[in-house]
């Protein structure tokens, strides 16, 4: 039991503490002296993927080895904005998954068989585009349902649950795909007429500011990441919402008992992250008009990594969207940036290791003595 | 007890798919019978078919070429598929040796198999040809060492560095010789095809890693480290984009697999060359767009892969050991295939066969 206790939110801390985003803070009086202040300060959980974020920003400005410097350029900003998009728009749900104390591993899959859904309707079926992906976002959410009611109703755990909804889309995404596909687990687009694509692609898979310094412009993924780190930190510190997810992961029961509805708060974050997954596959297929079935295998743990670096809490009950987003970015900086310091780029997966036990350390060391020194 | 569990559990498996392979046999050879047998009479062997791939691209086609020649031949496969499930990033050299054993106690005909771990699988193999069972290796492991170790006929495959020789040929030729060669995965075979091209350029055996020059000729390895890189070609070339802004100099880049050569193309990269190892329906649109937006691909023919294994060992079997390939491999690559010849190859895609 003691040992829970550093998981544990009491609901009268559910609200306002963990609560992200600049102003999150301002509407707490100051309590007097530079102590309490830093206390505050430490106890934002997204403050260790700040400095990380930071910390690796720095590193790679230094060790930048290009010739002009392309790290500090729009060229470099693009190139690991890009990258991170594509963890960020995942891991800010799986994070606030995580905070309301449960597990999704169907995740990853899930982003590929979502682009292989979208490849069969608009380049087989010569679907209308946004047809297509009506379809695709209800998929996404049905699944998200149907694992969250699943794990609310059978009371097994949401990491085994999970997995096996992974397994199964998986061959899916195989074998249902070299059925229709014509013995191909690649899907392209054929024919010549696509109603809605052009459109799509500009929502979805498109760039935007292009300039004299980068031609190419920055991709929409970026802002679709924004609009979803920004939708889950009003989500977590403005909304009755929030306040459920904090109390359903820190104590399930304690949350029941004074009137959440626990089972309704895991369900809707459940089809979060699937609707995000749905999101992540319609633009891959937009990006690229093509889905492999392979797709998105592995990547949920890379959502989980940025969900911890940011200050998510295994355990359920603590956690930060912004964390999450900002630990999205160092996965993006760590890909980009090792190739632009001229480093072995297979050392990269030492460096997210390194990153990930050193977040989690300072997160867990923080977060207990902020906790104490409340009392 | 957890192994026990896990036995039952795999001969349940077992059990399952036997029954499944017996119902697809049936109806399989009931086909062949009305179809007339075009090999003159019904084929009384089994061959296992047992490899290190997934279910993917490029082993799909493998297994149709197998499934194929049985088809023609009348013989009949006890498939087992690859030993890279699903979901795993790298295929399970044990398991598929596991399966090597299995082929050897069912008392097949002949085993057809990639002989991806040669130090873990050259010991079974030897075993089977000892016990009376003709093996053919397949896209792995076709090197005259490893065909005399595994005691088997031949090997089918592509020679990886004869590939990469006759790409970085064709890149020299084009003026094209500052050449970046892509790694998505860890292989010995990636590495030989890097080599092949630095001995076609003409610069030496290995393809060099780190920072390229800033003139060719000159082969640089770029090992990328986006997670299961093959299977998510955009981010990917997010990757090979910075290298290539931060190597102005480079103006060729081969790709080992096709999802991210095509992914590359749609990235518009300036003033690179780009070309890449396999076929798909992408490529080959690439190729047929004017102009070509991609130089062109080395094709490794795996369809042969499947399709010639079952030739030779039926041809093996009925007619007392003759054996094809006199103990070296029978290559069924390179092919390269750019905007001239690409209308040829074009059927064979569509059909599924390339």
């Amino acid at each position: 039991m003691t040992s829970s206790n550093v998981a544990v939110a009491r609901p009268d801390e559910a609200g306002p503490p963990p609560a992200d985003g600049p102003s999150g803070g301002a509407r707490e009086q100051p309590d007097g002296g530079w102590a309490a202040a830093l206390t505050r300060l430490l106890r934002r959980p997204a403050l260790g993927a700040l400095l990380g974020a930071v910390a690796v920003f720095v590193v790679f400005t230094v060790t930048d080895s290009t010739p002009q410097h392309l790290w500090l350029t729009q060229t470099g900003f693009q190139a690991w904005a890009q990258q991170a998009a594509f963890f960020g728009i995942m891991s800010v749900p799986v994070g606030l998954l995580m905070i309301g104390g449960e597990f999704d591993l169907s995740t990853g899959g899930m982003t590929g068989f979502c682009a292989i859904i979208m490849a069969l309707l608009v380049g087989n079926e010569h679907w209308n585009a946004w047809a297509a992906v009506g379809v695709t976002f209800a998929f996404g959410a049905l699944i998200g349902a149907v694992n969250g009611i699943v794990v609310t109703r059978s009371g097994l755990p949401s990491f085994i649950v999970t997995l096996a909804t992974y397994f199964v889309f998986r061959g899916l995404s195989v074998g249902g795909v070299l059925k229709v596909n014509h013995g191909s687990t690649n899907i392209g687009l054929t024919g010549t007429q696509h109603p809605g694509l052009k459109s799509a692609k500009d929502v979805f898979g498109g760039s935007f500011a292009h300039s004299h310094g980068l031609p190419a412009g920055y991709q929409t993924a970026i802002l679709w990441f924004v609009g979803v780190t920004a939708v889950a930190i009003w989500l977590l510190a403005r909304t009755k919402f929030g306040n459920w997810v904090f109390a359903v992961g820190g104590d399930a029961d304690a949350a029941r008992k004074v009137g959440v509805p626990v089972r309704r708060t895991k369900i809707l974050l459940f089809m979060g992250t699937s609707t995000a997954a749905a999101l992540v596959g319609v633009i891959s297929f937009l990006q690229s008009n093509t889905a492999v079935s392979e797709q998105g295998v592995g990547y949920e743990f890379y959502y989980i990594i940025a969900a911890v670096v940011g200050g998510c809490l295994l355990t359920g009950g603590h956690g930060s969207a912004l964390g999450a987003a900002l630990g999205a970015c160092i996965i993006g900086m760590a890909l980009q940036g090792v190739i632009y310091s001229g480093w072995d780029s297979s050392w990269d997966f030492t460096f997210l290791g390194a990153i990930l036990f050193l977040a989690v350390t300072v997160n867990t060391l923080t977060h207990r003595r902020a906790m104490r020194s409340r009392r | 007890m957890a192994r026990r569990t896990r036995s039952s559990i795999g001969r349940l498996l077992t059990a399952t798919l036997a029954t499944l392979l017996l119902v697809a046999g049936c109806s399989s050879s009931s086909s062949a019978s009305k179809t007339g047998a075009a090999a003159g009479g019904s084929c009384p062997y089994t061959f296992a078919v047992i490899t290190h791939g997934d279910n993917g691209n490029f082993w799909s086609v493998v297994y149709k070429g197998a499934k194929d020649a049985a088809k023609d031949t009348g013989c009949k496969l006890s498939e087992t598929y690859g030993s890279q499930q699903q979901g795993q990033a790298q295929p399970d050299d044990n398991a598929e040796n596991a399966q090597i054993q299995n082929a050897i106690n069912a008392k097949v005909n002949g085993i057809i198999v990639s002989d991806h771990a040669p130090s873990v699988m050259n010991a079974t193999l030897a075993a089977a040809s000892d016990a009376g069972i003709p093996v053919v290796l397949v896209n792995a492991g076709c090197d005259d060492a490893d065909i005399a170790a595994a005691k088997a006929v031949t090997c089918v495959g592509q020679p990886e560095s004869l590939a990469g020789k006759q790409a970085g040929q064709r890149f020299a030729k084009e003026n094209a010789s500052n050449v970046l060669c892509v790694i998505h995965q860890s292989g010995q075979n990636l590495l030989d095809r890097c080599d092949g091209i630095a001995q076609g350029l003409g610069v030496g055996q290995k393809c060099a890693t780190g920072d390229a020059p800033t003139s060719g000729p000159a082969c640089t390895e770029l090992i990328l480290s986006t997670p299961n890189a093959a299977s998510n070609p955009q981010q990917a070339v997010g990757q090979v984009t910075a290298y290539l802004q931060s190597h102005p100099g480079i103006n060729a880049v081969m790709t080992l697999n096709n999802a991210i050569g095509q992914a590359l193309v749609t990235a518009k990269p300036a003033n690179v060359k780009i070309a890449t190892f396999d076929l798909s329906s992408d490529v080959q649109n690439d190729l047929q767009a004017s102009p070509p937006t991609l130089d062109f691909a080395v094709d490794q023919q795996q369809y042969l892969q499947g399709y010639l294994p079952v030739e030779f060992l039926y041809v093996y079997n009925k007619h007392e050991g003759n054996a094809v390939g006199g103990g070296t491999t029978v290559a069924s690559g390179p092919k390269l295939v750019d905007s001239t010849n690409i209308k040829s190859v074009a059927a064979a895609i569509a059909a599924g066969d390339d």
